[in-house]
């Protein structure tokens, strides 16, 4: 029996303005197991960004059941939505998002300064330099973001989304601003993490990198209209 | 956690110099302002005075009553204040009297002038003097004991003595008597300044030997100034007992006394004051007024700062939603909010206390004289605690503000590969409420400053109606000199330096009078009669003098004719009036040939006004009725009129003073210009620091109205695009920007104009209040409303010189 990471049932998200609604999400049902690696695709305005929103906690839906692991997490506060993205999922964004005025390590250790519970500056430093090695640049610790390439930023990104050992690995078009040499290799870090059990979530436009997951979701309008299983995952 | 958050906070600011700096500067120095003035008025208001038992000790100050009104420059008898201190009380535990005078010593080369006061031996103990030499007056040096012992300050012992550990039994020469020296006070000896602010004494005589002539001592019909008595109650009685019983003793001895004069309808009394409120007198008024002002422009800096603090952290969105996706609670983004502000408030303060050091030196100068207790005035630990906590508070405060503004479930959006949604915005209506703050915080400091600037130029610059130039002011010591000479002959003596030191070269003339307008001297008053022996009595001001010193002077002739110098001499009964007297005695003001008689003189000849001058403009004490009589008093101020670029030394004028006898030395000797500068030195200052003032609280709302309008035209930026794409003119897109910025510039302007409207309600039934002129009020609305539209220009410039492609893309 594989372990559920995540299950959402009957999703919805609407947009309310005084004159007008706007139907992002129309009924979303969906189950990821611990390491899956789940592409979402679709046309622009689909609801892409607004279904990883919502899986990354970022904001919550207007109707249905939304749990990470054992834990019913739709309509949860804001501090406590915020410990449960800092402790259980880990973001990779398309624009990388790293904090230009804090040296690499100091990015990659953010998410652990934020724990509930303090982590000690060693344990910290342990784990940063771990995850470094990881993305392979140890070297580049002390550098600035602005410092480096695109392809190492996101490789950083990455070393980021993973330094709190989430359970989920949400990735937002993390090829989007690379060249394809770049997107390659990082594609390439994420296929490799996967099968050494991270649970990744990744929302593309480039068939390509959709293709390398083991289930792919279309959305269209709201809603998912196709799901195809490309390989199983034992 | 919050060290590593101050760390980042370093690093961060490292990265953002100008922003630090602005910051920094602008706290600082008006946190700076602000602690020094708080330290000026905890020294004022609540530190104790250095003496056992400070709060309790009392000061006596004698006053002089005819019909019930007071005479302001006439204090208690000689003789009314010796029996008070010789009558046992037992409401007093101790009791001391004290006067003060300038001493010449006159056995020394350069005859330095001494700073002195008479005092009975209680005085030391009252105010527990610490001696680095010798010993205090003991009850052997009590009144009329006539012991001819001195007590130096530590400054006479340095500048007189090089601080020759053998000065204890060498002696000073006053009025031709040896004093020996006893003792020397320590220079950390803090004295009451009980005559005036700034009071340093050199020398302590005994109460046998002032300078009061001998003679009078019994005339009840004397006044004596600068005379006080200090005194430590029994705690069991109230200070209104007190008051009652030596100032009802005192009556009833002048009054038993008065009826052998001619002065039946006098009185006197002596007020009790604490030794805080004596010393304080008006100063704590204006040291809160002034605390009110720097206030007020530390929260112009503060607008400013907060509306910095926001751009920054509106700039900083984009890190603060990284954070937020990563897990930081608001707690989190609360705190780095925190340490960057805290770092920047600690640094102001670290500055404002380096410029509070500065200011508290600047005013130590400038209100010398005039502020007291500014030799005490030091940086103290209660400052430097205000001064943290007060840049901690605002640290919070400003934390608070930046974080209610972050709408923390908008930052989750902005991640989002769309970027759809925006965590942090000021606010149009924050950004109004900025402006109009702002505006009405500047406008109430811009025209409160104004108008005492302009009140206080107007007292300074006022025309004097007297010549001034060149003039030098000379008094001679004649203490000495009473009981071996008569007064006729002193009057000669003088008549005769006047003679010598008009013939020099260098010197246009010289004039001899009881004292120039601006003199050493207070002015004395004096009743005049219409009619001899009769009631109606006009209290005036005379000046005993010659011809000389009337053409000195050019006080423009109205009628009449001046006096020579040959009627001042024969004492010839004639006088020259102002104008506001002439007007007193005869509502025309026609008054020549008119005969009036000075109160208590027995000739029944009277004095002929033989002419009317225009009223003089004294700065600070303005004008009263005056009158010149032709006379040479017997201890004459000498006014010489020197001939352009000229001066003479003191030197020279005693050396020539010595011609006519020896003992007749210079004590003082200045300038005209001098003793006008001292006169309005507190006007002057005054000015300076609402000069100062002004210009900061405008120069600090530039920049701050400046801000929020280049902030609010960032925001526009896309909007303005397109007005420029569609062919909005560059004139037009300026107005528009004025126009929208105008509402809160007025609201300002009206919510400035209600406070100082209640202000000056208040300040009617107050002694606060202040002369309102057009310019005081006109200029701060005018001088805000083109400020305003000069930074709404500044603001749009770079924008309409671009093209509107260029607008559009860098939107």
């Amino acid at each position: 029996m594989r372990e559920l990471t995540l299950k959402m049932t009957g999703i919805t998200k609407v947009y309310s303005t005084e004159d007008m609604e706007t139907h992002a999400l129309r009924g979303i049902d969906l189950d990821i197991y611990k390491g899956d690696f789940v592409s979402i695709c679709g046309p622009s305005g689909c609801g892409k960004s607004t279904l990883l929103s919502l899986l990354g906690l970022l904001d919550m839906p207007t109707t249905g059941q939304y749990s990470i692991g054992d834990k019913e997490v739709s309509q949860l506060s804001l501090s406590e939505a915020a410990y449960i993205r800092n402790e259980k999922i880990g973001f990779i964004f398309q624009s990388f998002n790293l904090i230009d005025e804090l040296s690499v390590f100091d990015n990659i250790a953010l998410p652990l300064r934020y724990r509930r519970t303090k982590v000690s500056e060693k344990a910290i430093e342990q784990k940063v330099m771990q995850c470094l090695q990881i993305v392979d640049m140890t070297h580049r610790a002390q550098h600035k973001p602005n410092q480096l390439s695109g392809g190492q930023q996101q490789r950083i990104a990455i070393a980021r989304a993973l330094v709190g050992d989430p359970a989920l690995l949400l990735v937002d078009e993390p090829t989007g601003n690379l060249d394809s040499r770049n997107g390659d290799t990082v594609m390439e870090m994420l296929q490799e993490l996967n099968a050494n059990g991270t649970t990744l979530c990744m929302v593309t436009h480039d068939p390509r990198y959709a293709d390398m997951a083991s289930r792919k979701l279309h959305l269209l309008d709201g809603k998912i209209i196709d799901t195809q299983v490309m390989k199983v995952v034992a | 956690m919050f060290a590593y958050e101050l760390r980042a906070a370093f690093y961060s600011l490292a990265n953002a110099r100008g922003y630090a700096t602005t910051i920094v500067l602008t706290l600082g120095i008006t946190l700076g302002a602000l602690v020094a003035m708080f330290n000026l008025n905890y020294q004022l208001l609540a530190a104790p005075f250095p003496y056992p038992d400070a709060d309790k000790i009392i000061v006596f100050k004698g006053e002089r009553f005819h019909q019930g009104e007071s005479f302001k420059d006439r204090g208690a008898p000689y003789p009314s204040w010796v029996a008070t201190y010789l009558q046992p009380s037992d409401k007093l535990k101790r009791k001391a009297l004290v006067f003060y005078t300038d001493s010449v010593e006159r056995r020394l080369p350069d005859s330095p002038v001494l700073m002195t006061a008479n005092v009975t031996p209680d005085f030391f103990n009252l105010f527990d003097v610490p001696m680095i030499l010798g010993r205090r007056f003991n009850q052997e040096a009590e009144l009329y004991a006539m012991e001819q012992v001195a007590i130096i300050s530590y400054n006479t012992w340095q500048r007189i003595f090089q601080l020759d550990p053998e000065v204890l039994g060498k002696t000073l020469n006053i009025m031709e008597m040896e004093f020996k020296i006893i003792g020397v006070t320590a220079p950390d000896f803090i004295e009451p300044e009980l005559r005036k602010p700034g009071l340093e004494t050199d020398l302590w005589l005994t109460f046998d030997y002032t300078e009061f002539p001998v003679s009078e001592r019994n005339n009840w019909n004397t006044s004596l100034t600068a005379t006080y008595m200090v005194a430590l109650p029994e705690e069991e009685y109230s200070l209104n007992a007190i008051e009652h019983e030596i100032s009802t003793q005192g009556a009833t001895l002048f009054k038993q006394e008065a009826a052998s004069t001619n002065t039946p309808q006098d009185n006197i009394a002596f007020k009790l004051f604490s030794l805080n409120d004596f010393v304080l007198h008006t100063a704590s008024k204006q040291s809160l007024l002034m605390l009110a002002g720097v206030m007020l422009l530390v929260l112009i800096a503060s607008t400013n700062v907060i509306n910095l603090i926001l751009a920054r952290a509106a700039n900083k969105e984009r890190t603060m939603a990284i954070q937020a996706a990563l897990g930081a609670q608001p707690v989190h983004i609360f705190r780095e909010i925190l340490s960057e502000i805290l770092l920047l408030m600690m640094a102001a303060c670290a500055l404002s206390i380096v410029v509070a050091c500065g200011l508290l030196q600047a005013l130590k100068v400038a209100a010398d004289g005039f502020m007291p207790r500014l030799h005490e005035l030091h940086l103290n630990g209660q400052t430097i605690v205000f001064a943290v906590v007060v840049a901690l508070a605002l640290a919070f405060l400003f934390a608070a503000l930046v974080s209610r503004q972050i709408n923390y479930r908008a930052l989750n959006h902005i991640l989002q590969s769309s970027g759809k949604g925006t965590g942090l915005q000021i606010s149009k209506r924050a950004r109004s409420l900025l402006i109009l703050s702002q505006v009405a915080l500047t406008g109430i400091l811009l025209a409160v400053s104004l108008q005492v600037f302009v009140q206080s130029m107007r007292e300074i610059h006022k025309p004097l109606g007297y010549e001034i130039k060149d003039q030098l002011q000379a008094r001679l010591s004649v203490a000495t000199l009473r009981g071996k000479v008569s007064s006729d002959e002193i009057r000669t003596m003088f008549v005769g330096l006047q003679q010598e030191l008009s013939s020099r070269a260098d010197v246009e003339s010289v004039g001899l009078s009881t004292g120039s307008p601006v003199s050493y001297n207070s002015p004395f008053s004096q009743f005049l009669l219409t009619e001899f022996g009769g009631e109606h009595k006009i209290l005036t001001h005379p000046n005993f003098c010659d011809g000389s010193y009337l053409e000195i002077l050019k006080i423009p002739l109205v009628a009449g004719r001046y006096f020579t110098n040959a009627e001042a001499r024969e004492h010839a009964r004639v006088i020259v009036v102002n104008e506001s007297l002439a007007r007193t005695l005869q509502p025309d003001g026609n008054v020549l040939g008119k005969i009036v008689y000075r109160n208590g003189d027995t000739n029944p000849q009277g004095l002929e006004i033989i002419g009317v001058v225009k009223d003089l403009q004294i700065p600070v004490r303005g004008e009263s009725l005056r009158f010149f009589q032709a006379s040479v008093s017997d201890s004459p101020e000498v006014l010489i009129k020197m001939k352009p670029g000229k001066t003479l030394s003191a030197i020279e004028i005693n050396q020539a003073a010595a011609k006519f006898h020896s003992q007749l030395k210079l004590f003082n000797l200045r300038t005209t210009e001098l003793a006008l500068n001292v006169l309005t030195a507190n006007q002057k200052t005054a000015a300076y620091i609402t000069a100062v003032l002004a210009l900061l609280a405008f120069f600090l709302a530039a920049i701050g109205i400046y801000g929020v309008l280049s902030y609010s035209v960032r925001l526009r930026r896309f909007e303005l695009g397109i007005r420029i794409a569609i062919g909005a003119r560059p004139g037009s897109i300026v107005l528009r920007v004025f126009q929208d910025n105008l509402m809160p510039v007025v609201a300002g302007l009206i919510s400035a104009f209600a406070v100082l409207l209640m202000l000056w309600i208040w300040g009617q039934q107050t002694s606060y209040s202040l002369d309102s002129s057009v310019l005081g009020w006109a200029l701060p609305s005018a001088l805000i409303l083109l400020l305003a539209a000069a930074a709404s220009l500044l603001s749009v410039w770079s924008l309409i010189r671009q093209p509107a492609s260029e607008v559009l893309r860098s939107n």
